[in-house]
């Protein structure tokens, strides 16, 4: 038992370790990028190799991840949720929201296209800017606020794609792309207190490396299949906006979450808005 | 007192969060078109009363209410707010969060759009309600760039286009400035008189509540302690400080000159000051 | 802080795009998208269609000068977008010019160009779209459209909520520059935590605006019944004109781009 558990702490702490050092790998790699090639960074930035070098290797994996991602934001919206015993129906289905449902995704979503909107980019290196502190909010409405909050860092991604002026066909990706950051550290992160090893080591699993490349091979997967009506050449999608997408969603998620999940985590439950609460007290 | 249109008999309310009842048998009868005003210091339950008359607790706001709580005939208990369309309007405290939409029309349209109502009658009351409270020059706004007093007043509009027989007021008045407070007050002043609505309202202005309300209640850990007119609940000196409200301005001159032991009337509005003291 | 452009939002106003039927408005910006796509390999013939969202853009009351910020904001990756398409048909057609690795040909440049409107030429348009309709009507819109009334109404919600959540995250964070806090300084972790003072007082209002949300669409009965819409849109003889109008524009913009002959 004691050597279990011993064991469990020891892969939490792995996998924080690992979430960092990918954080820091990528910033530091970038930067070794732009000295070797101040022109043309993404030539030279590892992310942009792998993604882009192994573009049909991407390609597929994106295609599974879309298909999987779409079916599942449609399910959870119908009430539905994938488990070990099979498809099962839960209470938190947009048909059975009540008016809290609604208040917590609608204020879910100003909040994040409100930060996402009035907050600059962060200039990481010179000349660069991308790192986007708000995204880090995205897994935390969805592991405090369950569906609703998903669904918030949802609209809320694309109400700041509406009044930044970029909206497109492109924004489709980016709005199921933000449900899933949301949707798997909810779904996968077993505690969602922060104040545990194994909280903490799963957020760091779900919530920052899996979230990263989930919802970069969303999006660019999209991007590339609608090339015809997006207008983004390949390159342009494998090499730059996934590395974009996956070097920000990690080191702002690695850095942040964690953070703003420790002091937040305890308000929220005060409140009574912590989701698993919410479904407690509507069961008695 | 004529029929009651509220009666709530040994309520018990809690929240999910709270650690023991924060209403403690409350028990109340408001008579049809008189209006109470709740008082009594902070903390001590009139938002929590309100929200469980309108049945808003435990069916928004997770918690649970023991007791029996009966509003023009609909047994809330049972059927929560949803029973009570069309029969029970209420507004709150923060004027920014009651304008949820972008324009004022918008805005009154709201709940009987809501409702379901056919598009003609949703017109029409809109039409009564501009009408009757003056909203004309509101229209072309929006909404925020109205004054906070102004938007309480949209607020209750928006409420009152469901043509609710009860309306419940939580402290409307008070992140107002003077201005803000005097445009509601005088608004629901006029609901009383010439709509005939029940009204219980929390409100802590006193000077005001002594010349409009029927009822005066104050409220002390969870509890009605002090029911009746506003000259019954005002006369009781030492029972209206030490539930921590603060009374009428005349009446508090009659008070300091009863501690010194003049044996005086104590009036609670101002007019009866000018009797009392000889004016 | 550098205030960025609230391009898309809402604006109250009086204009003839305003007045027109958002279904007439969201079927315009997907016929500009169509030709767009038809025109993406020939910038020259996606001019028309640049032009009529400057148009649009003006008739909205938003001024074509937005189309030049929302372009010189999005710049440098425009710039990268277009090298690489140029590039890409740099073995094609006659050689303009050669910078280095750079090797612009006719055909290059009208690709590249192409690209440029199929990007930017939707943005525009969906810019005036979202800037001239309520957002009563793009929820009235979304539940056409099969959209869960629940879901048409918290997208309409949050809508209505973002100027005065903009407006919050503004002032929170004048008060904490105020008090010291700086924003730009320090390694990429500490800029990031200093975000932290920020964010934490925005998810308090929020916190606190949830159960008064709550209570205000209960107490207006959201979700109690089928929504009746007041100012449901009502298809005009405008309507009608705009609509084949723009089907002619487009219709003949999409051909002209799509016929090799040309
Ligand atoms: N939504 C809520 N969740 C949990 N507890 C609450 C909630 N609202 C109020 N309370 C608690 O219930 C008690 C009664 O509060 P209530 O708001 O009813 O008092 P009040 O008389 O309206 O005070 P005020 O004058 O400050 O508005 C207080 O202890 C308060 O902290
Ligand atoms: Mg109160």
């Amino acid at each position: 038992m004691a050597e279990k558990a011993r064991s469990s702490k020891a892969l939490m702490v792995l996998a924080v370790v690992a979430g960092l050092a990918v954080a820091a790998a990528v910033v530091y790699d970038f930067w070794r990028a732009l000295t070797v090639n101040p022109e043309n960074p993404w030539a030279e930035f590892t992310l942009s190799k792998i993604f882009f070098g192994y573009r049909n290797l991407m390609f597929a994996v994106g295609a599974v991840v879309w298909v999987l991602g779409t079916a599942i934001f449609v399910l959870e919206l119908a009430g539905r949720t994938v488990t070990r015993r099979g498809l099962e129906r839960n209470r938190m289905g947009v048909a059975e929201w009540s008016v809290i449902d609604v208040a917590l995704a609608a204020l879910s979503a100003a909040v994040y296209g409100g930060l996402l909107a009035a907050t600059a980019p962060i200039v990481f290196v010179p000349g660069f800017t991308w790192l986007r502190p708000a995204n880090a909010l995205a897994p935390l409405f969805g592991m405090f606020f369950g569906i609703p909050g998903c669904l918030g860092a949802a609209i809320g991604n694309l109400i700041a794609d509406i009044v930044g002026g970029f909206f497109g066909v492109g924004s489709f990706g980016g709005f199921i792309g933000n449900f899933l950051i949301a949707y798997l550290p909810y779904k996968f992160v077993r505690d969602h207190s922060f104040s545990s090893a194994s909280s903490i080591g799963e957020f760091y699993v779900w919530g920052v490396l899996a979230q990263a490349f989930v919802s970069a091979t969303y999006i660019c997967w999209w991007l590339d299949v609608a090339e015809a009506l997006v207008g983004l050449p390949l390159f342009v999608v494998w090499g730059i906006i996934a590395p974009i997408i996956f070097s920000n969603n990690i080191v702002v998620n690695a850095v942040l979450s964690p953070v703003l999940g420790r002091v937040l985590f305890p308000l929220i439950k005060g409140r009574g808005l912590y989701w698993k609460d919410r479904i407690k007290a509507a069961q008695v | 007192m004529g029929p009651s249109s509220v009666v709530v008999k040994d309520l018990y309310a809690r929240y999910a969060v709270s650690e023991s009842w924060v209403l403690k048998g409350v028990n109340l009868a408001v008579g049809r078109g008189s209006m109470l005003v709740l008082m009594g210091p902070s903390g001590c339950g009139k938002s929590t009363l309100l929200y469980a008359i309108a049945g808003l607790l435990p069916w928004v706001v997770p918690g649970e209410v023991k007791g029996e709580i009966v509003v023009e005939g609909v047994d809330v208990a049972r059927s929560g707010y949803r029973g009570l369309a069309g029969v029970v309007g209420i507004v709150y405290q923060n004027p920014e969060m009651q304008v949820v939409t972008r324009s004022v029309y918008e805005e009154l349209a709201m709940a009987p759009e809501n409702l379901g109502l056919p598009k003609e009658e949703v017109m029409r009351r809109v039409e009564w309600v501009v009408e009757a409270l003056d909203l004309e020059r509101y229209l072309n706004r929006d909404p925020q760039s109205l004054s906070g007093g102004e938007k309480q007043l949209i607020a209750i509009a928006s409420v009152l286009t469901m043509r609710p027989r009860v309306l419940l007021l939580d402290e409307p008045t008070s992140m107002l400035d003077h201005k803000g407070a005097r445009l509601v007050l005088e608004t629901v002043e006029q609901l009383k008189r010439e709509h005939g609505l029940t009204i219980i309202a929390a409100e802590h202005r006193v000077e005001w509540a002594v010349e409009v309300a029927d009822r005066v209640a104050v409220m002390s850990d969870g509890a009605i302690v002090m029911e009746g007119s506003p000259e019954e609940v005002f006369s009781r000196v030492e029972d209206v400080e030490r539930y921590g409200v603060r009374p009428p301005g005349a009446a508090e001159v009659a008070y300091e000159l009863r501690r010194r032991g003049f044996e005086v009337r104590v009036p609670v509005r101002l007019r009866e000051a000018f009797e009392v003291f000889g004016l | 802080m550098e205030a960025l452009s609230l391009g898309g939002l809402y604006v109250e106003r009086k204009t003839p795009f305003h007045e027109l039927d958002p279904r007439a408005k969201i079927a315009w910006a997907l016929l500009v998208l169509a030709a767009s796509v038809a025109t993406q390999f020939d910038g020259l013939k996606a001019l028309p269609v640049f032009a009529s969202t400057l148009a649009a853009l003006s008739l909205s009351g938003l001024g074509a000068g937005l189309a030049l910020l929302l372009i010189v904001n999005a710049s440098a990756f425009l710039a990268a977008v277009t090298l690489v398409w140029a590039g890409a048909y740099s073995s094609q057609g006659v050689l303009l010019l050669a910078l280095g690795p750079l090797r612009l040909t006719d055909v290059g440049l009208k690709v590249a160009f192409g690209k440029f409107f199929l990007i930017m030429n939707p943005v525009l348009a969906f810019a005036a779209l979202f800037a001239s309709t309520r957002p009563y009507h793009l929820m009235w819109a979304l539940e056409k459209l099969g959209a869960p009334p629940k879901v048409a109404l918290t997208f309409t919600l949050a809508l209505n909520l973002l100027p005065s959540t903009v407006k919050a995250v503004r002032e929170v964070t004048e008060a904490q520059v105020a008090r010291g806090l700086a924003l730009d300084r320090g390694s990429v972790v500490q800029r990031l935590r200093n975000y932290v003072p920020i964010i934490v007082p925005m998810i308090a209002k929020l916190l606190s605006d949830v159960w008064d949300l709550s209570m205000v669409l209960a107490s207006r009965y959201a979700g109690y019944a089928r929504r009746t819409y007041v100012f449901e849109p009502r298809w005009s003889a405008r309507d009608t004109v705009f609509t084949v109008l723009s089907l002619l524009l487009y219709g003949g913009v999409a051909a002209w781009g799509l016929a090799p002959w040309w």
